[in-house]
């Protein structure tokens, strides 16, 4: 349980002329899941594409699997690591069953076609994700939310033992976010490891094992989740005054209403 | 896996209904039907093997052709407006043949004079629209219709500047002419070997519809996949315009039906409208050369009016589904 998935060091993100993040150093272990945090435009989305390969590393260096991140063959690559997009990505005019299918791409060589057995995987990753019975349906006619599941069990159809996820929660009901947070952690306690982009603190807190906090402008705090969602540390971050609040149940980081007037303003 | 298998049923339907109006095509004309067995005619061999095979030839070629290209261009653009022509190739190719055919070239010259308006035009979007990134597809877009207005309003000036004697063999060439297309062989051997090259390639043409992020993601090739899509939809529509002139609509419309047909999925669609753009394409030459027979009309224009309909009751039905 404790191989190293992901090995970050000295890693630098830009977007354009500015610099997001500088010299990132993380190690995700299998087991461990983190939350990316950050206020919009801070780098998440730019920092979960170059984790996933997507774009070329600037500076600094990203191992997966003790592999350098682009020494690996694309389609190898996707086998262990797999990446859910912000935005839900349909194709032209798709059954949900063949959009689940879609994740079985990286595993089917170019002369062959979907076998029972990918079926099976695609019609179980469905199920576990509440879309069994939606087999036969279009994507266009699921609502945001079951569409966003659909992203998901495309997802687990890829099989990937590094999931990182964009804004998973992204049109989901308060239920849908909670199952969705749970089946997700349940995945990184039977060894996945999973990288995820939330705006929700608590959640995070409720959820992750880890996160990374970006502050938009370079600096970043990694760890575990108590030692990096603090009130000063979120309020540095967001540029809100926050305050923390305990009870027997947990934790909650909530804005400090009593400051609110200049608390906004960052 | 029913709804697989009868699209595979439908997909062989589209084969046989393909080579049932090749046959056709040979056995009818505007000298009427002409039977190949019967009687040993020397005349009514000619006709069969050196007028009505080459021309259902080039046909089958052209329309094949274009109904690949407007399935690739389309997954190329994720745009399901974008037809062949958008790459500017069409025009570049119309304005090589209408010049010569305003000079009074020989056939021969005509055929080679739009080959490289096809090439010029070809090569300038490549140059225009070169880059990386999502910006791209827009950008390829916009400069292949910017570049087929301009075009469109060089054409027209040659039509304008033309003397009537050439008026009408120029009308003919835009409209889609396949009475004197060269060597359907060539077109038909680039049409099988285009398609074989980009036919491997349909399941991660399904993935690129999905978005340039998911695939990468997936583990598709991006960057070389576009320049190959790129590359056979160019290919495919120069050739076909070099055989058949510019024949319209059908490579927007034949991807199309296919999808309405056997669904999105391009190991099917891609098949489907090649043989659906080839069907389209012989069928309109069919009727182009038998309705008012002897007198022949533009197979493009009748193309367009047998497809328009075609797919809109497809459309209609498709929606209520």
């Amino acid at each position: 349980m404790n191989r190293p998935l992901l090995i970050v060091e000295g890693l630098d993100v830009s977007q354009g002329q500015r610099r997001l993040l500088n010299g990132l150093d993380m190690e995700l272990k299998a087991g461990e899941c983190w939350a990316l945090l950050g206020r919009n435009g801070a780098g998440k989305t730019t920092l979960l594409h170059t984790l996933a390969g997507i774009r070329p590393v600037e500076g600094g260096s990203i191992r997966l699997l003790d592999r350098d991140l682009h020494a690996w063959r694309p389609r190898e690559r996707a086998q262990y690591l797999g990446l859910l997009t912000q935005d839900a990505s349909q194709g032209f005019e798709e059954t949900v069953l063949e959009a689940a299918l879609v994740g079985r791409h990286p595993y089917i060589g170019r002369w062959s076609n979907e076998s029972e057995e990918d079926v099976r995987i695609a019609r179980q990753a469905l199920h576990a994700c509440g879309l069994a019975g939606f087999e036969q349906r279009a994507v266009q006619s699921l609502s945001g939310g079951e569409q966003r599941r659909l992203s998901l069990a495309t997802l687990l159809t890829q099989n990937p033992q590094l999931l990182l996820l964009d804004e998973p929660l992204n049109h989901l009901d308060l239920q849908g976010q909670w199952s969705m947070l749970h089946q997700l952690r349940g995945l990184s306690d039977n060894g996945r490891g999973i990288v995820m982009s939330l705006h929700d603190p608590n959640l995070a807190l409720r959820f992750c094992t880890h996160a990374l906090l970006l502050d938009g402008m370079g600096g970043w705090r990694s760890g575990s989740v108590s030692e990096v969602i603090t009130p000063a540390a979120l309020q540095q971050a967001y540029g809100m005054a926050m305050r923390l609040i305990e009870d027997e149940q947990g934790r909650w980081v909530v804005p400090d209403t009593r400051m609110m007037q200049t608390g906004t303003k960052r | 896996m029913n709804r697989l298998r009868w699209r595979v049923f439908v997909l062989v339907l589209l084969a046989l209904a393909a080579g049932g109006i090749l046959v056709a095509n040979v056995l009818f004309g505007s000298s009427g039907l002409v039977w190949p067995g019967a009687p040993q005619e020397p005349l009514a061999q000619a006709i069969l093997l050196e007028l009505r095979l080459p021309r259902v030839l080039a046909a089958l070629a052209a329309g094949g052709l274009l109904g690949l290209a407007g399935a690739l261009i389309q997954v190329l653009t994720r745009n399901l407006l974008a037809d062949p022509y958008i790459l500017g190739i069409s025009g570049g190719a119309a304005t090589g043949a209408l010049l010569a055919i305003l000079f009074g070239l020989p056939l021969w010259l005509q055929h080679l004079s739009s080959s490289l308006g096809a090439l010029a035009a070809l090569l300038l979007v490549i140059a225009l629209a070169h880059g990386e990134g999502t910006w791209t597809r827009h950008r390829l877009l916009l400069t292949g219709v910017v570049l087929a207005a301009a075009l469109g309003a060089l054409i027209t000036l040659l039509l304008a500047l033309a003397p009537e004697t050439a008026l009408r063999g120029m009308l003919f060439w835009l409209m889609g002419d396949l009475a004197s297309a060269p060597a359907p062989w060539f077109a038909l051997i680039g049409l099988l070997v285009l398609a074989l090259l980009a036919l491997p390639w349909a399941r991660d043409l399904n993935i690129l519809t999905r978005g340039e992020v998911s695939a990468l993601a997936l583990g598709v090739a991006v960057p070389w996949l576009r320049w190959g899509i790129y590359f056979i939809a160019a290919a495919a529509t120069a050739l076909a315009v070099i055989t058949a002139g510019s024949i319209g609509f059908v490579g927007l419309l034949a991807p199309h039906l296919a999808r309405l047909l056997v669904g999105a999925d391009h190991r099917l669609a891609l098949p489907g409208a090649l043989l659906l753009g080839a069907s389209l394409v012989m069928l309109a030459d069919l009727l182009a050369r038998t309705l008012i027979a002897p007198q022949q009309l533009p197979a493009g224009a009748l193309l367009a009016l047998i497809g328009a309909p075609l797919f809109l009751v497809l459309l209609y039905r498709g929606d209520r589904r």
